[in-house]
């Protein structure tokens, strides 16, 4: 949800459709609204529903179609433009949405996207705006607690506010990244990245020592993977794996179970590749039992 | 070396040769332009080992060396302004590019006509750059001018004609215009009994890997030992049972010598979007470690795909790597093939000046 | 049905459909103008003047929001719809909202001739989408045309898609469309296109571009209207055709045109056609015709095929009492239609031209036909004088204009049956009765009892005794 324009159909694509960054220039307007489904990790039925932005489509979902459009949401996605010249409309747009949503569905989770970051070029002035609204959608939206976050079709952050959604969405997380963790430990692995099959969003992510888990670096891979995917499928030779092996570190991209990849990056240059690597095919049969 | 060599050589050659001499970093093979009564407005020497850039105003000459040699995104260079000067760019192994202002005034074509002393050499090679959407006529016209000079100095410099700016254009139409532009340059040279063993055309284009494969087949023929390279890489790929092995800079993605079975465009472009993205994983995960003299190597990449052919990356230095196709089955044997490459990189690492 | 001074349908209104990157589905431009209600445009910042349209809306949405409180309660109140809006239907404008989800549809749909029905009105369109260099990539317009619900519309089929493959062709090579400059050519245009093809069926677009971004070489095109006519029917030996003009007026007409003065009628027209036409009784089938005419029977259906295409012929099925007839919703029309009930009147009295039979009584009589009961039974059943009504042309009416379905009846012989019974009880009826392995072989429930007794020879009611005899026959009637 959310204006015309504002870049819903563009970051559906670029997420879940293989498009890349510049491919979305070529999309033209949603008419009215566009269903699509998508498997992910495995059993997992996205309906995703994409409703053009225009005055005429609003007016529909707000007053006929309200109850179809509404009903039954699990997450809703509003995509805010940071460009927008009215941002009184887009907030009372907002409002009006949630307003329906407290309505036929009570207990879907609101995520609330600024897109369009890449206009700012400060750093500082991105996480101002992330906050002010931040601020101004927590007042806003008293039963549901949204989640913010600042995006671009140009960077990784449009793939972390997915794989956030992502996470939020995938019933049994916790005791996948448990396992995660586990496997970290066992296998004297510096970092442990759950990726989805077909999205390359990170779904779960570890490390062996206690840092924080640089997700940032794990998204850029994940890009990047992703676009070197493309690049396979169209020489007619699909992507598999990669294994790169440095003085320093080694790094494993590995297909892990039916629906899910495995990122391993061992920084002891003692541990042989090919031992993590029968690492990651022992432990594959214990994870198709928990993330298919 | 011809015999004009000799007479050019009587000033001061000892001195240009220690200016440029560590920019080079090999052998003494240096033809440097005599100081000929000061009729050129731009009185200096040009490198050894040099390509130059020549062409219409507006024809991609910079935007083309800035792509491949800067890495800059195509679609940064829509903003550069016209060289006025002549530039230049080092890039390894001793070669330097020559970006010269686009031929539109008499001074300019002047320059060029009057000044067949930057032809000499036996390592030089002209790339003359024709923009394929705009007035053809006038770019042939030019580079007849420019022809005509290089020939009577060095009759056998290459002439590369980059036929530039053939994005968006389709497949037939793309042949169209090479085709045509071949016929007309050919036929004039016949006429003017020009040496026509000399001529390249490739179709280019900054938004696609064809600039750099364009390139390629330019700084090939400058390597040094380039030869010998070639022969080590056959080995390499005949003895390893590999399809394809390309020697690829690994900052530029220009391939400075391969195996002598032909190159398809597609797989080069592959190999540069895989160099592209193991960059980008690489340079999250961590830096080089400084270069040690011993044999190990700096990194190697195992890229398994489901296809025919896998990939496999060796290494030799920082900048330098050895990029090989090869069924899954060879690929998989990563010892084998890491004995072999250190093999090649050290032959590699003593043939080039690294 | 109402027909303009061409002979067609008259276009009630026309407008131009466009997708706005921001407002989604607007009108642009409408003849008349105030033909399409395009409803509450809410957002679009013009309807601040609405904000005391309905009082009592506002304090349910209001609490909602508490800051900036008075400038969202004005825009609130633009997104919730006044109910007071409803009644659109009924204003005789055609509600654009309902239709906009067809006027510009999903892109599967593009480049498609849509009709869609609004209630009162129809509304054909031909949904185009340009690609280029647009705002959102896409331009995409629709030139929709409104006729009377209840128009026959086939025929400008054609026109409404080369109105779009027209102005596409403009919009590609002089964006006349997204140029909002060209409103101006286009309303002159729009306006006398409804004119010109309500008036004379065809008309020459002379678009006066002055002003335009971009030139357009080409400024004139033709428009024009055909009638539409079906694929000809297929005839079979039993149909009767039925004269539907004075064939004899036809030649002369026709001779005159060439000869200018009266020449000799029957000069002009093919032979073939000249003998079928002397046969056409209103009776005789199109075997018993050729039979008659003495030409094969193919080459009298071909003639009869010409004869139906345009119009001059009937066809119905051979007129017998033991026909089952069935009355249909139709009917209405002969209850509002005056000029058809008066038709009718002098239809069905037939030769005894003195007596007449009152609407009412007729109207009787049409709904009373059904409940399977063949002609003869209904007959009796509804004390029908045959005398001052002629039962014949009483159905022949019907089926033409459609009040009067004949319900067919298929035979179907019925294996198992048949052989027991056929070895049993009747051991000679084949080699007396005469059915013969073709008629037989046609009792599979496809062909009707007409076909049957055609092919067989004999009327209907000799073959049913047959059937009956032979055993193991069951009658589908449908």
């Amino acid at each position: 949800m959310g204006r015309s324009g504002a870049g819903k159909t563009s970051m559906r694509s670029l997420i879940f459709a293989n498009y890349s960054a510049s491919d979305t220039r070529r999309l033209g307007a949603t008419i009215d609204v566009e269903h699509s489904t998508v498997q992910f990790m495995g059993d997992l039925g996205l309906n995703i529903w994409d409703c053009g932005g225009q005055h005429k489509y609003l007016d529909n979902y707000l007053n006929e179609q309200k109850e179809s459009i509404f009903g039954n949401v699990e997450v809703l996605i509003f995509v805010f433009d940071l460009e927008t010249t009215n941002k009184d409309r887009e907030y009372t747009l907002y409002d009006e949405c949630l307003l329906n949503l407290a309505q036929y569905s009570r207990d879907a989770k609101v995520y609330c996207l600024v897109h369009k970051m890449d206009k700012i070029l400060d750093s500082d002035q991105k996480a101002a705006m992330v906050e002010t609204y931040k601020k101004a959608l927590n007042k806003r939206s008293d039963m549901f607690q949204p989640g913010v976050y600042g995006t671009s079709i140009w960077d990784h952050t449009l793939y972390q506010a997915w794989s956030q959604i992502v996470y939020a969405l995938v019933p049994n997380m916790a005791t996948i990244k448990r396992h995660l963790s586990n496997f970290c430990r066992l296998t004297d692995a510096a970092e442990v990245v759950l990726f989805e099959r077909a999205t390359f969003l990170v779904v779960c992510c570890t490390s062996g020592d206690e840092d924080e888990p640089q997700l940032e670096k794990y998204m850029t891979i994940s890009q990047g993977i992703k676009h070197y995917r493309n690049t396979c499928t169209e020489q007619t030779s699909p992507f598999r794996s990669v294994h790169i092996r440095t003085r320093a570190y080694s790094l494993f991209v590995e297909p892990f179970t039916k629906s899910t990849y495995i990122l391993v990056i061992t920084a002891d240059p003692e541990i042989e590749p090919a031992v993590t690597k029968a690492n990651i095919d022992a432990a594959r049969s214990h994870f198709a039992k928990l993330a298919d | 070396m011809n015999g004009y060599g000799s007479s050019t050589h009587a000033g001061g050659s000892g001195t240009s040769i220690g200016m440029y001499g560590q920019g080079l970093g090999n052998t003494g093979l240096t033809t440097e332009t005599g100081s000929d009564q000061g009729v050129a407005p731009h009185k200096d020497q040009l490198a050894d080992r040099r390509v130059m850039f020549m062409g219409l105003p507006r024809s991609g000459k910079t935007s083309i060396i800035k792509v491949v040699l800067d890495n800059e995104q195509a679609y940064d260079t829509l903003g550069l302004l016209s060289t006025t000067q002549r530039t230049e760019h080092r890039m390894m192994p001793g070669i330097t590019v020559y970006d010269f202002p686009g031929i539109d005034d008499y001074a300019e074509s002047q320059y060029i006509v009057l000044n067949p002393d930057i032809y000499e050499g036996e390592h030089t090679s002209l790339v003359f750059v024709v923009d394929s959407q705009s007035d053809i006529q006038s770019a042939i016209t030019a580079l007849f001018s420019v022809m005509r000079t290089a020939q009577s100095v060095n009759p056998h410099i290459p002439i590369n004609v980059f036929i530039n700016k053939i994005d968006g254009l389709s497949e037939e139409l793309k042949q169209d215009i090479q085709h045509d532009i071949q016929q007309r340059v050919l036929k004039n040279m016949s006429f003017e009994n020009l040496n026509c063993d000399h001529m390249h055309f490739l179709l280019t284009t900054i938004y696609s890997e064809s600039i750099k494969e364009a390139f390629s087949k330019v700084i090939q023929y400058l390597v040094p030992q380039h030869s010998s390279l070639e022969a080590i890489i056959n080995s390499f790929c005949s003895k390893s049972s590999l399809d394809k092995v390309l020697l690829i800079d690994f900052s530029t993605k220009i391939y400075l010598a391969t195996d002598s079975s032909p190159t398809y465009s597609p797989r080069y472009t592959f190999a540069c979007k895989t160099i592209d993205v193991i960059d980008e994983i690489s340079a999250l995960c961590g830096s080089y470690v400084p270069v040690d003299e011993d044999d190990l190597p700096l990194q190697r990449i195992n890229v398994a795909l489901d296809g025919y052919e896998d990939i496999f990356i060796y290494q030799i230095s920082p900048s330098l790597t050895l990029f090989c196709f090869g069924p899954p089955q060879i690929i998989s044997q990563t010892s084998l093939l890491e004995f072999n490459g250190s093999k090649v990189a050290k032959a590699i690492r003593k043939l080039l000046p690294i | 049905m109402e027909f303009g001074s061409s002979g067609f349908p008259e276009i009630r209104a026309i407008f131009l459909a466009q997708f706005h990157p921001d407002q989604g589905p607007i009108v642009r431009l409408s003849i008349p103008e105030d033909a399409v209600d395009a409803g509450p445009r809410t957002y679009s910042g013009s309807c601040t003047g609405r904000s005391d349209d309905n009082p009592g809306e506002e304090p349910q949405t209001a609490t909602e929001s508490d800051g900036g409180r008075h400038e969202t309660h004005r825009l609130v109140e633009l997104i919730k719809r006044p109910p007071s809006n409803k009644p659109v239907a009924c204003s005789g404008k055609i509600d654009f909202n309902s239709i906009q989800a067809m006027v510009i549809p999903k892109l599967t749909l593009f480049e498609r001739l849509i009709t869609v029905d609004t209630g009162r009105y129809k509304v054909m369109c031909y949904p185009i989408a340009v690609e280029g260099n647009y705002v959102r990539n896409v331009f995409i317009f629709n030139m929709c045309f409104a006729f009377d619900i209840d128009a026959d519309t086939m025929c400008y089929g054609p026109v409404v898609k080369r109105m779009g493959c027209l102005l596409k062709e403009l919009e590609t090579t002089g964006r006349l469309l997204s140029d909002p400059g060209g409103s101006r050519p286009l309303k002159t245009m729009m306006r006398q296109l409804v004119s010109k093809l309500n008036d004379h069926g065809e008309y020459q677009i002379e678009l006066d571009l002055k002003g335009l971004l971009q030139p357009i070489a080409a400024t004139g095109f033709s428009i024009k209207l055909f009638p539409y006519y079906k694929n000809p029917r297929n005839i079979e030996p039993y149909h009767v055709p039925v004269k539907q003009i004075d064939f004899e007026l036809a030649k002369c007409k026709s001779a005159q045109t060439v000869y200018q003065q009266g020449a000799p009628g029957d000069v002009l027209w093919d032979l073939v056609l000249d003998r079928v036409t002397q046969c056409i009784d209103n009776v005789n089938h199109v075997r018993r015709i050729a039979k008659l005419a003495q030409i094969e029977e193919e080459t009298v259906i071909l003639a009869l095929k010409h004869l139906d295409y345009y119009g001059c012929i009937a066809l119905v099925d051979v007129f017998q009492f033991s026909n089952v007839y069935e009355a249909q919703h139709s009917i209405r029309d002969l209850f509002r239609d005056g000029k058809l009930q008066r038709e009718c009147q002098d239809y069905v009295v037939g030769d005894a031209q003195d007596s007449t039979v009152r609407v009412g009584e007729l109207l009787g009589l049409y709904a009373s036909i059904g409940q399977r009961k063949t002609v003869a039974e209904w007959i009796v059943d509804n004390n029908v004088d045959v005398e001052r009504l002629d039962v014949r042309r009483f159905v022949v009416f019907g089926i033409i204009n459609n009040f009067l379905r004949r319900v067919h009846c298929y035979p179907v012989l019925c294996e198992t049956r048949s052989d027991g019974k056929g070895r049993d009880n009747t051991p000679d009826s084949s080699a007396e009765g005469g059915l013969d392995p073709r008629t037989l072989e046609m009792l599979d429930g496809t062909h009707t009892m007409d076909e049957i007794s055609i092919v067989a020879d004999r009327d209907s009611a000799a073959l049913r005794k047959m059937l009956d005899q032979h055993g193991g026959v069951e009658y589908i009637y449908m």
